[in-house]
C-alpha cells in the first residue's frame, strides 16, 4: 500500500480485470483470494484472466484491517488475532452476498492460514467448495518460530525473491550468505543491494539506509503473521484443500507444509516459479485457476 | 544541495524549508524531473512511487536528519509539507 492519508477502503472489493468482472447475477462462478499484502492486488491479474468465462474474481485485501496493516510498519505488534481478522472477512463477504452460492476460496502466503480460519465463521451452507492455498504454511507448531529465531538466513533469500518481484528480473542470493558464518545484515543488505541494482529491481541511487528500512519493514510484516499465527489454534478442515508449491517456495520441506496435519482430503500440486512470482506465473495461474473452478464447476 | 548522510547535513536547527528542500531534491532525482515539477502538497501516492520507493525514502530521510521515523510517518503525513512540518515539529518535543 502507497503512503496516502488513511481514508476508508472496502475489505473486500470486485477485482476489474480479467475473466472475472462484477458481481452481476449474470456471472456464474466465483472465486475469492484472500492477500495478505506484501505485492499490490493487481498481481492476481494472470488469476483472473486464467479463469472460465463468466467467473467473478473478489480480493480481501488484509491491509484494509488498519491494524494489520499498521504493525507491520510497527515492529509487528498487534492485538489482532487471526480469528478476529477471519471474523471481519467472514461479515464483510456476507454483508456484500458473496456467500449465497457455490464459491472457492484462495489464499496466497499468510492470506491461506485467514482464510482456513475464515471458514470456521460460515454456516455449511455458506462453506466454499473448496480452498486452494498458494504457498501457505499452515499455523501448526511444527511450522511457527518464535519471532528471535526469524534471523536473515532465513529472511534475505525471501527477501530477494520479494524485490525482484516488485519490479521483475532477479535478484540472486548473496554469496556472503552461502557462505555462511556470522556475516552482519548490513553487508549482507550491501551485497542485495548491488544486486538489486545491477538487476533494475531498484531505482538507480537507491541507498543502503533506504533499502535497510525495506528490509526491516518485510521482516516487521513477517514477525506480525508470524505472531499471528503461533497464537492461533486452527480446527480441522471443513472442506478439501489443494495446495500449490512452486519451485523456489518458502519452505523445501517434503511435507505439504503442515497442511496434512489440518485435512484428510488434501492434494499437492507442483507449480513454475518462487514464492512471489507464482502469482504471475501464466502455468501457475491456469492451474490455480483449474483448481478453483474445475472443468464443468462453473 | 542537500546531501544523503547526517555527517553532511547543517548542523544548524532543522527547518521545515530545510526538511521540504531535501524531499523535493530526492523524489525530483528518483522520479528523474526537474524539482519544479515536485508539488510539495501532492500526496506520495500521487508520485509514481509505490510502496518500496516510500520505504527507500523513509530510510533515506532518517539518515539524513540523524534520528528515527515512525515508518508510519509517511502514511500519516502524506505529502512533503505535511511530513516536513511534522519533523519539525519531532525534533522539538
Amino acid at each position: 500500500m502507497r503512503p496516502r492519508a488513511r481514508q476508508p477502503a472496502p475489505l473486500v472489493r470486485a477485482f476489474t480485470e480479467g475473466g472475472g468482472q462484477d458481481s452481476s447475477s449474470a456471472q456464474s462462478g466465483r472465486v475469492v483470494v484472500v492477500h495478505p499484502g506484501a505485492l499490490p492486488t493487481d498481481h492476481y491479474r494472470e488469476l483472473a484472466a486464467a479463469l472460465p468465462p463468466r467467473t467473478e474474481l473478489h480480493v480481501v485485501d488484509l491491509e484494509q484491517v488498519p491494524e494489520y496493516f499498521q504493525a507491520a510498519l510497527d515492529g509487528g505488534r498487534s492485538d489482532l488475532t487471526v480469528s478476529g481478522v477471519a471474523s471481519r472477512a467472514a461479515d464483510a463477504l456476507r454483508s456484500r452476498g458473496l456467500l449465497s452460492r457455490p464459491w472457492t476460496l484462495v489464499g496466497w502466503s499468510f492470506g491461506g492460514v485467514v482464510g482456513h480460519a475464515l471458514t470456521s465463521f460460515l454456516s455449511s451452507a455458506e462453506l466454499p467448495r473448496q480452498i486452494v492455498l498458494l504457498d501457505s504454511v499452515a499455523p501448526v507448531p511444527e511450522y511457527t518460530r518464535g519471532n528471535d529465531e526469524i534471523g536473515p538466513d532465513l529472511v534475505i533469500p525471501w527477501f530477494c525473491m520479494y524485490l525482484a518481484a516488485k519490479r521483475g528480473g532477479a535478484v540472486p542470493v548473496p554469496r556472503e550468505l552461502a557462505a555462511g558464518g556470522d556475516v552482519d545484515v548490513d553487508t549482507l543488505l550491501q551485497a542485495v543491494l548491488e544486486a538489486a541494482l545491477e538487476h533494475g529491481a531498484l531505482r538507480p541511487g537507491t541507498t543502503l539506509p533506504g533499502l535497510r528500512k525495506v528490509y526491516d519493514t518485510y521482516l516487521d510484516g513477517l514477525r506480525r503473521n508470524n505472531r499471528l499465527a503461533e497464537d492461533f489454534a486452527p480446527a480441522r478442515a471443513r472442506v478439501p484443500l489443494t495446495l500449490l508449491r512452486p519451485e523456489r517456495g518458502l519452505l523445501a520441506t517434503p511435507d505439504p507444509l503442515g497442511w496434512e496435519q489440518l485435512s484428510d482430503d488434501l492434494s499437492v500440486e507442483r507449480t513454475p516459479g518462487d514464492h512471489y512470482s507464482m502469482l504471475r506465473e501464466p502455468v501457475t495461474a491456469k492451474l490455480a485457476a483449474l483448481a478453483a473452478v474445475p472443468a464443468g464447476h462453473l | 544541495m542537500p546531501e544523503n548522510s547526517i555527517g553532511e547535513r547543517n548542523a544548524a536547527a532543522l527547518t521545515d524549508q530545510a526538511v521540504q528542500e531535501w524531499l523535493v531534491e530526492k523524489v525530483a532525482h528518483k522520479l528523474g524531473v526537474p524539482q519544479s515539477e515536485v508539488n510539495p502538497d501532492q500526496y506520495f501516492d500521487e508520485f509514481d512511487l509505490d510502496s518500496t520507493e516510500a520505504l527507500v525514502l523513509s530510510g533515506e530521510l532518517e539518515n539524513w536528519l540523524g534520528f528515527e521515523l515512525e515508518t508510519t510517518a509517511l502514511w500519516y503525513h502524506p505529502t512533503i509539507n505535511e511530513l516536513s512540518r511534522y519533523i519539525v515539529q519531532k525534533q522539538g518535543e
